[in-house]
This record gives structure tokens, sequence and C-alpha cells, in this order.
């Protein structure tokens, strides 16, 4: 187990801001931590990186391994990218190197970001995006076993939201575990494997993507008499939510139904579909309806 | 212990309040110090007894006290609350180091900035000394050395004074504004206008800047008797004995740094 959480918990004055939050998370996961603004998800990260203190619950790197020393093997990107604005690429990267106890090859972690001309210039001379990468390059020294990564994209140009995932994703094919936090369900749909949906500080869900998106099927259906449909379906017992679109209706069915059955059902009622289609539901959709 | 010490470095050797503090300083102790022979002194003390050892220790290190006061004690605030606006200090917990490892090497920058700048202080009042000496002797250069020690422990105090203010204040501007203000201002209300009147005892002599004012003291007794006769009026004396200043200092600073460890370590990032 790479990493447990047990009712870790948080509060600002009257605000819960991580409520008893249980998760674990296993070695090779890109585990997505997706929920609005102001969930609680940088500052479950935030304890998890001991810059935050619980107020009540626990947590454990690596089975038990100290938090200052696991802290040493994790690699994190929390909110801004953090260095001293008067000091050079390489400098700043120098300090993250002794704090980790690390070896690095400065010019290509450099170069593994793009940065390697810039390599001289000082931080504050940076743009958002150049800041971006020396903080994910800061985060690869000392090879981590585990990067976190808080809304890696925020605030970035298409393209260098693009390239941020392309790195992402990069890391993530070398078989590191990823801890990402967003609030951008496309970005997650992208790039995890595993996602734990929070809301005012509260496990909602969790599980892998796939078995998130799969849990209902989401069918679209369509017929000549759209009126009649409409009623038809109103009393189907199959159908959970049921919206209007432009070819006729988008149905998310319970956990017994299916295309089938939904055509079957429209059948002996009478009713010939002229449009039906199954559709994968999206992690937007989804997460619409846990957060509500 | 040098793994701490060398990030430190990293960090000061291009940081631009580093630079300009340290110039004042490097500066300012060896051309402010023959303002000395604008001063207005008793007829029968002699100017160049200032220059000469082994008075010069006493001269140059009150006037050095100033100095590293302002010099580093602001110094030391810029630099905490560098990292604290920064965002660095919460950075490096992230990257793995512990909060009492920060508050060491925060520690540890102060004692070697106190050392260096104490290094200099020798070396600008043995040039004074050796100038201004007509006969050297060695038992006249040691005779004040032990300032040489009150003035590290003056200036690491002030320091850890500016640690203490910054990381409880977060922001330079209120910070420095109290540093200042506490010290020139409302240390002498509470001492004078409260404390004496409250409760005629020396402990009006224990306010934590008066005590490490007191370890490099104004140098009232080779200016004459007189003055520190008419200060003692009120039957306090005007300065700590060297021992119980260094004493007092040494408590102050243990307690000033308890407080840092206990505000970093209850402190969200």
């Amino acid at each position: 187990m790479t990493l447990s959480i047990k009712n870790l918990t948080k509060s600002y004055r009257s605000l819960k801001a991580v409520d008893s939050l249980t998760l674990e998370i296993e070695q090779g996961q890109v585990f997505g931590l997706l929920g609005p603004n102001g969930s609680g998800k940088t500052t479950t990260l935030g304890m998890l990186t001991g810059v935050i203190l619980p107020d009540s619950g626990s947590y454990q790197w690596f089975g038990d391994v100290q938090p200052v020393n696991a802290r040493k093997k994790i690699g994190t990107l929390l909110e801004t990218p953090n260095f001293y604005p008067y000091l050079n690429a390489i400098d700043n990267l120098k300090i993250v190197a002794r704090i980790k106890g690390a070896q690095t090859d400065y010019d290509a972690i450099l170069k593994s970001v793009n940065l390697y001309d810039r390599r001289h210039a000082r931080f504050e001379t940076y743009s958002l995006g150049m800041k971006q990468r020396l903080a994910i390059a800061g985060a690869l020294i000392g090879n981590p076993e585990v990067l976190i990564f808080d809304e890696p994209t925020n605030g970035l140009d298409p393209q260098g939201i693009a390239e941020v995932r392309q790195v992402i994703l990069d890391i993530a094919q070398s078989g590191k575990t990823i801890i990402l936090a967003s609030h951008i369900l496309d970005e997650v749909e992208k790039i995890c494997s595993h996602v734990a949906i929070i809301k005012q500080g509260k496990l909602l869900s969790t599980g892998s993507v796939g078995s998130i998106l799969n849990n209902k099927v989401t069918v679209e259906v369509g017929a000549e008499d759209l009126a009649v449909l409409k009623k038809v379906l109103e009393n189907c017992s199959l159908v959970e939510r049921m919206l209007v679109i432009r070819q006729g209706f988008s149905l998310t069915l319970k956990e017994e139904g299916s295309v089938a059955a939904i055509n079957q059902y429209c059948f002996d009622q009478g009713i010939v579909l002229s449009y039906l289609i199954e559709k994968q539901k999206s992690l937007e959709q989804e997460f619409l309806e846990i957060t509500q | 212990m040098q793994r701490l010490l060398h990030i430190e470095w990293l960090k000061l050797k291009r940081n631009k309040s580093f630079h300009v503090f340290f110039a004042l300083y490097l500066i300012g102790l060896p051309l402010l110090f023959p303002i000395g022979l604008q001063m207005d002194f008793p007829r029968e003390f002699s100017i160049r007894k200032i220059y000469a050892f082994p008075d010069v220790w006493s001269f140059l290190g009150y006037l050095g006290s100033w100095l590293t006061f302002f010099c580093f004690g602001l110094l030391s605030i810029t630099l905490i609350t560098q990292e604290i606006q920064f965002k660095t200090l919460r950075q490096q917990i992230i990257n793995g180091m512990s909060r009492t490892e920060f508050l060491l090497s925060k520690l540890m920058l102060c004692a070697a900035v106190s050392v260096a700048a104490t290094l200099y202080y020798v070396l600008v009042g043995a040039s004074y000394g050796y100038v201004y000496t007509d006969f050297v002797f060695m038992s006249k250069v040691t005779e004040q050395m032990w300032l040489i020690p009150a003035y590290w422990l003056q200036c690491f105090a002030f320091m850890v004074v500016g640690l203490l203010l910054g990381f409880w204040l977060k922001r330079s501007g209120i910070a420095i504004f109290l540093f200042l203000i506490y010290t020139l201002v409302i240390e002498a209300i509470l001492r004078h206008v409260f404390h004496l009147n409250v409760w005629s005892h020396k402990s009006v002599n224990y306010y934590p800047m008066n005590v490490f004012e007191d370890l490099v003291p104004l140098p009232v007794r080779q200016i004459g008797m007189t003055l520190e006769e008419r200060l003692e009026r009120d039957g306090v004396s005007l300065l700590l004995r060297p021992e119980e200043a260094l004493l007092v200092a040494v408590c102050w600073i243990l307690v000033f740094v308890g407080l840092i460890y206990w505000l970093l370590k209850r402190r969200d990032l």
C-alpha cells in the first residue's frame, strides 16, 4: 500500500474542510482527486505532505515510513510553483536536491521539462508555464516513487496544458504512482486510472475510472411521437433519470436496466423506437449527479 | 548540519537584501567610527583613547551593536518573511525537511552571519587599535577581549528576535516596524514609566532588548564616572554586569527560540 488515509479531518473555524476522509492508494495507480473548487483537495494534500496539521485522523505512506522521510520520496507540486525568485533554475533545483539528499543530473531533468535553454535565467523572469514546468522538474528530483500534482494545469494556456498533461502521462507510463487533484473532469478522465470524488470534504465515491463510468448505463432514445414516448418512459420502472435532448430523451437506467430491456419495454407499450443508442456516461454527468 | 548550512548558503549568496545589509555593515563600521571625534566628551577625556587598545574594543563594539541591530536584525526579519512570502518554507517542508530542521537551519544561518560580523569587528578594531596605539602591548590588546564573544552573542540575539517577529507576523513591514518601535520606544516606556514606578528593582534592566544591548555596553566607565553616577540616582544601576547580562541574555534567547519552535510546530504553513 502506497498511501492509506484513515478518518482524516481538518476544520477551519466552523467549516469542515476535510471530513473524516478514508482512502487507500495502491502503487502504480494514477489517482484522481476530483471535486469542485473548495472541496478540500488542497487541504487533504497539504496534510499528506506535512504542511497542514490534521485535527484528527491519520495517514501512512509506504507502510510505516516516518512522514519526513516519506516526503523525500514524494515529488509534490502543491497549488503554485514555489521557488526563490532571485535564483536561477539550477540553484533552485540544487536546494530541492539538497533537501531530498539526492544526486541529480540537472541538465537532464531540465531538458525533460524543456527548460534547459533558460537554466541560467532567474525564476522571476519565467512565464507561468515555465514556472509550472520547473515545479514539475523539482518534483522529479530524487526519482520519487510518488508524484502529487495539485491543479497542475491551472492558469496555463492550451499549449501549456497539453505540455503538462503529456509530462504527467509520460511519468505515469514509467509506473510511478501519481495523485492528481483537479476540478477538471476531462483532465481526470484523460489521465487517471482511479478516482475519488470529494465534495465539502467528504468522500462521495471512489474506484477505478472505468467502474465509476460503467456503474449505470445511459441510453438515448427517440420516436416519431415524442409526447407518447415521454408518457411511456415516465412510467417505466427501469428509468432513474430522464433528460430532454435533441433526438428525444437521455435516460439514466437503474442497475437492472439495459438497452435491450428498454427497447423491449417500449415495443411492448406499442412504440417503435426510431433512435436508440447506448452512451458511455461521461465522468462529467456522474460528477454532477454525485455532487448534487 | 553541514547540509542545512549549505542549503542556507545557496539561498543567501544571491539574495539582494543580504548584499545590501551586509554592505551597509561593512562600510558603516569603519566609516562611522570616526564620528566619535565630533562627540562632546568631558574635557579630561582623551579622544585618541577611543581608537587605542584596549578601549577600541568597547567603543567600536558599542557602535557595532547599533549596526548589527539595524543591519542583521532587519536582515533576519527579511530572510524569514521572504521564506513565508515566496512559500518556500512550505515547499521545503513538502520536499522533506522537518520543521525542526528548518528552525535549526535558520539558527545556524544567524550564528554564521554573526560569526562573520564579529570577525569583521575584530578586524576593524585591531586595525584602528594598531594605528592609534603608541605602544602596542599584548596585554593591552587582550584586556577587553571578552567583548568579542559578547559581540557575537549580541548579534545572534538580535537576529533571533528578528526571526521570532518575522515568523510570528509573517510580513516584513509590520515585523520591522515592531522590531524598531519596541526596541527604541516601547521597552523604554515599559521600563522607566511603568516598571520603575511600581517596583524600583534592578529587574527593570532585565527586559530583553536592554539585556542584549548591555552585552556590549555603552562604555560609560571609560568616558568618566560622573555620567554613570548621574544616571544611577534612582538607585538602579544603568548597566548590568557583563556576566549577569550574559546569563539573562542566554535565557531570553532560549525563550525566543522556544517560542519560534512552538509557533512552527503548531502552525499550518
